[in-house]
């Protein structure tokens, strides 16, 4: 496509959902969704991805997409609220918010500070939209010169490096919890030769484990346990007339906007990275760049922009594997991946050649779900904030129903439920315990690309390994993986520490 | 996540549990056709579906020697020892009740009473204990109503594992939901009882009610009429509803 019909294909979509009052109703309606699913501590875009999902299955993909993205996009820039009025992050891509938003809050300016949150996330979103345009066709231009040895090691690259930057504790752990997902991956019938595996006699299994309860379960029931068993309070929110959006303070932190839009676009496009870590990388950014560090934390803008820019730029970015590679980029990509799997669109690179204006219908969306959230967002947070005061006791049990029966609904199966309870269960303990649950998530999704690809390509090569290191991007890739594995070892990190030493004393 | 002393000791027995798991998984796949006839295929080594799985387990096994390596070099062993000197019998904290008051209604919630009770009763038992046992935020009243819904739970056990549902079904259709109906009124009538005076406690059962009352009337008819999704279990509200639906239509 040139850059012309490219252009008419964006235009056409946009036109399309402006034009139709059911589309736009539902953008809205699920944009507001997800700002009161993102103000309200304990309930995460994930989750509101993931129980939409069912809700819009019986839809056309058009309309489905508008309101999965409109619940995203909403989600992410309503964790805002919590921050900012109460001090308790609505989602943990709005922690880092917390740390200006409440101390400008304070001091009586919410409305500022939610001004800013709005048009900064509303920004961030667009910067990020504009770079799915740009780049996902690149990438799956290039993508369509892979074989299946570069396959291969871009699954499991997506999984080594999902787990290597999001694990709390010991880099081994991520690891493991993507093996673990590996592991789910590969109960049921082979896809090449129908061998049974892991099924445990289970004929319910034999179809392998279905994608979305797995997601549902390790996001959903982990999240209302630990909501419920540590007692999420609510607190009294602080008073606020309307928002401002203060544009005067926008145009003069321009270039701190970019750099957290870029530095959002970037961890989004990692696989399994999500917002949370963009807004911390930003603050931690915008903080160390500052001329006047110590004012950080004190309620300063810059703060507030960095990361509320970052976590919304971060959606663009994490859509940018997912379209091109099928590789999602954060956890509630990887729930769209399983909604998008769900309406027979295969995410990957040939997306670009079957759906060729797939890409622009995702820009189009996002742009007008940016602006259904800021019209939203300025318009209505006095409202939403009033919600902060409903204690999580009362919505979390709804979730958890909303959850097993968005489960059952998928595949009509009483066993998806059956298989989702322990899985939630383990996912818990797994976050007890330090392993992360992004790898877990990530390696479920990818586990059967990489084992289909690992054999075709051997099957290629008549058992030989050699192309790994003969063709210039599985080699490169190959390298990839063994810095990452080599750079995260303790032994490394050892060396590292004494040499830096070594040198600081000379 | 727990505390990095804990941790320790906590990773000195999960990678032990993981360690098992890998070997388990390996074992399982050495039994796999690698180069030998499956349903009438010639394997080779580089096509066996044991090929990925051995990765898998052999990836888990090492990861698990790491993390075993790592909390013993750390102190986990001395961790989980002492944990272990220290556990006197069997003591349930308050964490731990309110992590039980999460399980008991969710493990019966899934596999006993949605495939076998009415949707909406499964429901509206389900929320009225899981909402009123966290709303009220009261530890004594949690562990008195936990009990109360165990002792209601146990007998839908009794009932459906002597076969006895079957039985009662037989006669009239509706009996497990009229029992699962009495279950919800003994419920409410429990907590009626143990709050007595309070009026911020009657506030909050009224909430707690409605909420129950409302979220399946809801989502049955989302569901079952426009998603036109077939419910795990349709017994008699659901069928009323089904009346109520068409006469409306």
């Amino acid at each position: 496509m040139n850059v012309f019909q490219s252009l008419t294909a964006f235009f056409s979509y946009l036109g399309a959902i402006l034009t139709s009052p059911t589309t736009l109703l539902l953008l809205f309606g699920s944009t507001i969704l997800g700002i009161i699913f993102g103000a309200l501590p304990g309930l995460t875009a994930t989750l509101g991805v993931a129980l939409l999902t069912t809700l819009t299955y019986s839809l056309d993909t058009g309309p489905a997409l508008v309101s999965l993205l409109g619940i995203y996009v909403g989600a992410v820039y309503g964790g805002s609220y919590g921050s900012i009025m109460i001090n308790i992050p609505g989602t943990a891509a709005a922690a880092a918010t917390a740390l200006d938003g409440y101390p400008k809050a304070l001091r009586g300016e919410a409305g500022v500070a939610l001004g800013l949150t709005t048009t900064a996330s509303f920004l961030g979103t667009i910067v990020g939209m504009f770079f799915v345009v740009v780049f996902t066709p690149i990438i799956s231009f290039l993508a369509l010169q892979f074989t299946s040895f570069e396959f291969f090691l871009l699954a499991f690259f997506g999984i080594l490096i999902s787990g290597s930057i999001s694990t709390p504790d010991l880099v081994q752990k991520g690891w493991m919890a993507g093996f673990f997902g590996l592991f789910l991956a590969v109960v049921g019938r082979d896809p090449l030769q129908f061998y049974p595996r892991f099924t445990l006699g289970f004929p319910q299994l034999e179809g392998g484990i279905e994608v979305v309860p797995v997601l549902i379960g390790a996001f959903g029931i982990p999240q209302i346990i630990q909501v419920l068993k540590d007692r999420f309070v609510t607190a009294k929110a602080q008073q606020v007339e309307k928002v401002i959006p203060s544009w005067n303070k926008i145009v003069h932190n321009i270039p701190h906007i970019v750099r957290s839009a870029l530095i959002g676009v970037g961890i989004g496009a990692v696989p399994g990275i999500g917002e949370d870590i963009a807004a911390w990388v930003s603050y931690g950014t915008a903080k160390n760049t500052s001329k006047h560090p110590e004012i950080f934390g004190t309620g300063c803008d810059e703060g507030i922009i960095a990361s509320e820019t970052a976590n919304n730029a971060c959606i663009g970015g994490a859509m940018i594997p997912l379209l091109s590679l099928g590789i999602p980029g954060s956890p509630p990509a990887a729930m769209l991946l399983g909604a998008l799997l769900l309406h027979g669109i295969a995410p990957g690179p040939m997306l670009h050649v079957e759906q060729p204006t797939f890409v622009f219908q995702v820009s189009a969306i996002l742009l007008m779900a940016s602006a259904a959230m800021y019209i939203s967002g300025i318009l209505l947070a006095p409202q939403v904030i009033k919600l902060l005061r409903v204690p999580p006791a009362l919505f979390m049990p709804i979730v958890a129903v909303l959850c097993l029966i968005g489960s059952y609904a998928l595949g009509l199966k009483i066993f998806n439920l059956y298989l989702m309870v322990p899985i939630g269960i383990i996912a818990y303990y797994m976050g007890e315990l330090g392993y992360p649950i992004p790898p877990l998530v990530i390696g479920v999704i990818l586990g059967t690309m990489a084992d289909e690809n690992l054999r075709r390509a051997l099957m290629v090569s008549q058992g030989s390994f050699l192309p790994f290191v003969t063709r210039p991007v599985a080699l490169l890739l190959l390298i990839v993986i063994l810095v990452t594995v080599i750079t995260s070892t303790t032994t490394f990190k050892a060396f590292k520490a004494r040499w830096q030493a070594k040198r600081v004393r000379s | 996540m727990l505390d990095k002393s804990k941790l320790r000791g906590a990773d000195f027995i999960t990678s032990i549990g993981l360690m098992a798991f890998g070997i388990w998984m390996l074992f399982q796949t050495f039994k796999m056709p690698m180069k030998d006839t499956y349903g009438g295929v010639i394997n080779v080594w580089y096509v066996s579906p044991a090929l990925f799985p051995l990765f898998i387990g052999t990836g888990i096994i090492l990861l698990a020697i790491n993390i075993l390596i790592h909390a013993i070099k750390t102190g986990g062993f001395q961790v989980f020892k002492e944990s272990l000197q220290s556990r006197k019998g069997l003591h349930v904290t308050e964490k731990g009740y309110r992590f039980l008051a999460i399980l008991v209604p969710l493990v019966s919630l899934v596999y006993m009473n949605l495939p076998r009770i009415d949707f909406f009763l499964s429901i509206l038992l389900f929320l009225l204990f899981f909402i009123t046992v966290f709303y009220f935020d009261d530890f004594p009243f949690l562990k008195k109503l936990l009990a109360f819904y165990s002792i209601e739970m146990g007998i839908l056990v009794l009932l459906f594992l002597t076969g006895l549902d079957t039985a009662l079904i037989k006669a009239f259709r509706y009996t497990i939901d009229i029992i699962t109906l009495g279950l919800i009124l003994a419920l409410y009538i429990f907590i009626r009882l143990q709050i007595k005076e309070q009026e911020e406690w009657h506030r909050k059962l009224r909430h707690a009610l409605t909420i129950s009352v409302l979220t399946p009337l809801f989502l049955v008819p989302i569901f079952r009429f426009f998603l036109r999704v077939p419910l795990p279990k349709e017994g008699g509200i659901v069928d009323l509803m089904f009346i109520l639906y068409y006469a409306i239509r």
